[in-house]
């Protein structure tokens, strides 16, 4: 059996840790620049607080009923899940976690006994809530898609655990679970399968794999249909994902037309991307610089974006030969008296480090700079957050995001530490 | 919490993963206040303990009171 843990709300829980006063009130965390409801606990979702929706439209809900707000605090919310993650490979087995996501993980569960598979999982959730503080919810199947229509009865049926483990089990959770809300079934499959009438799991698992395949994207939509059937076709993934493709794009907090300011700006995203792209121990060939400019009619949004490659000389991962080909495509993109709202960093022909093409010109990276860069992120990795950057992304950054409800930085900052009395 | 060499502006080392025992220092939740006090169980009772001269003990009405111990106080560091 496999299972999934998922933290309940969690940037929500995260703040209510150090924050008990807000216990069973409402709770909303709001995304980058302050834009949307990105998180929302059970509390504010009774007040009809929906996903996404963007914050000003909520304003007045928010105070007429004193709903706690909060700008996004990366910070914090990535060391609790690295707390929460940490405690889950101690109980279940380093090699047995697959972490999926910030606020959710899958296990492997093939070693435990099937009889002790909820006294497990109990245990499981018991400690974490103990030791972080985070409550979760533990959803337990054949599948990883059964697993995460168990998980969504563990939310709701207030002991936090559900194991789908026989048949007539499995189809009632699958007859009283929406279609469109299946792990996998996207938009337009949820259209298609609505007009064909399919408006369940259950009837979706007894759909014809031939028509899946047709018409569910191929392989994917054939592998939801078995997965449905209690066939496991997702494996356990390894940690690390190797990704083909590292990006890094933000909206600017306001309005930039400097020059500057978007080299700036443009400077910080390519370190993030470089960042990323080390930490999966890669280089890349590529790098392409987009901007992103308010239409000049003011009286329609209409973004435009204006975009141009490089290729690198010898493929690398070191910030600096970044920038070298990132900051002079800025200059030629940079148009003068345009309104900028946002930027973006696209590295590709990503490949494994040891396996670097040699120039006949230029050497590769030097040791002396990959050392650099791993003196770099271990520091920024122990801060949470990067402490240390290259002056060209500059040292006001008012271009930076809006961050007007953030809270402190509890558990990685000397200064930021909870008071009690 | 001068009686435990606790003092203020010190900073303290909490282990969420220890049970709560009695006559330990601990931080409680007492009504979504966080509280350093020594926790003192018996026969049922709670009381949460100050050992500080301006400040009274908290009997813990575990009917009215939403309280919680939020972590066992391990080490302090102490400001000289």
């Amino acid at each position: 059996m496999k299972a999934i843990v998922d933290c309940d709300s969690f940037y929500c829980s995260c703040e209510r840790v150090f924050k008990p006063e807000i216990n069973h009130k409402a709770i909303v965390v709001l995304s980058n620049n302050d834009g949307c409801i990105i998180s929302r606990n059970t509390e504010a979702k009774a007040l009809g607080i929906g996903m996404a929706t963007p914050y000003y439209q909520l304003r007045e809900l928010i105070e007429k009923n004193k709903v706690s707000i909060f700008s996004s605090n990366y910070n914090l919310y990535g060391d609790m899940s690295q707390r929460v993650m940490a405690v889950l490979k101690i109980l279940a087995g380093e090699d047995k976690v697959e972490v999926y996501s910030v606020d959710e993980s899958f296990l492997d569960l093939s070693h435990i006994a099937p009889e002790s598979l909820e006294s497990f999982a109990l245990q499981i959730k018991l400690t974490i809530e103990q030791w972080t503080g985070v409550p979760v919810s533990i959803g337990i199947a054949a599948t990883k898609t059964l697993c995460k229509v168990a998980n969504r009865f563990s939310k709701k049926n207030g002991k936090g655990v559900t194991i789908l483990d026989s048949k007539e089990k499995i189809n009632e959770a699958l007859e009283n679970t929406k279609v469109e809300d299946a792990w996998g079934v996207g938009r337009p499959s949820a259209v298609k399968l609505k007009q064909q009438n399919i408006l369940t799991a259950f009837e979706l698992k007894n759909t014809n794999l031939e028509w899946a395949r047709k018409n569910l994207g191929g392989v994917v939509g054939v592998r939801l249909v078995k997965e449905l059937n209690g066939l496991a076709c997702i494996p356990m993934k390894e940690a690390l994902e190797v990704k083909k493709m590292i990006s890094s794009t933000r909206m600017f907090g306001r309005k930039v037309i400097s020059r500057e300011e978007l080299r700036e700006a443009v400077s910080s995203y390519v370190a993030r991307a470089a960042e990323k792209l080390r930490r999966q121990l890669c280089v890349s060939g590529s790098i392409r610089v987009f901007l992103v400019t308010a239409n000049t009619n003011k009286k329609i949004y209409a973004p435009e974006s204006h975009g141009l490659e490089a290729k690198l000389p010898v493929a690398t991962s070191v910030t600096s030969n970044l920038l070298e080909q990132a900051l002079p495509l800025v200059d030629r993109l940079y148009k003068d008296g345009d309104v900028y709202l946002k930027a973006g960093v696209i590295l590709s022909d990503i490949t494994p480090e040891d396996t670097v093409q040699q120039n006949f010109f230029t050497g590769a990276d030097s040791a002396c700079k990959k050392e650099l860069m791993r003196k770099m992120d271990n520091i920024n990795f122990s801060m949470r957050n990067e402490v240390i950057w290259f002056a060209s992304a500059g040292f006001l950054k008012k271009w930076r995001m809006r961050q007007d409800f953030i809270s402190p930085r509890y558990t990685s900052r000397w200064e930021e530490l909870k008071e009690v009395n | 919490m001068e009686g435990s060499g606790i003092f203020k502006g010190d900073v303290v080392i909490i282990d969420r993963s220890l049970k709560p025992v009695s006559g330990k220092v601990v931080i409680a939740n007492l009504n979504g206040e966080l509280l350093i006090r020594r926790l003192e169980k018996i026969n049922n009772k709670v009381r949460l303990l100050a050992e500080f001269k301006n400040l009274s003990l908290i009997e813990v009405d575990a009917s009215c009171c939403d309280f919680s111990i939020w972590g066992m106080v391990t080490y302090v560091i102490h400001v000289p």
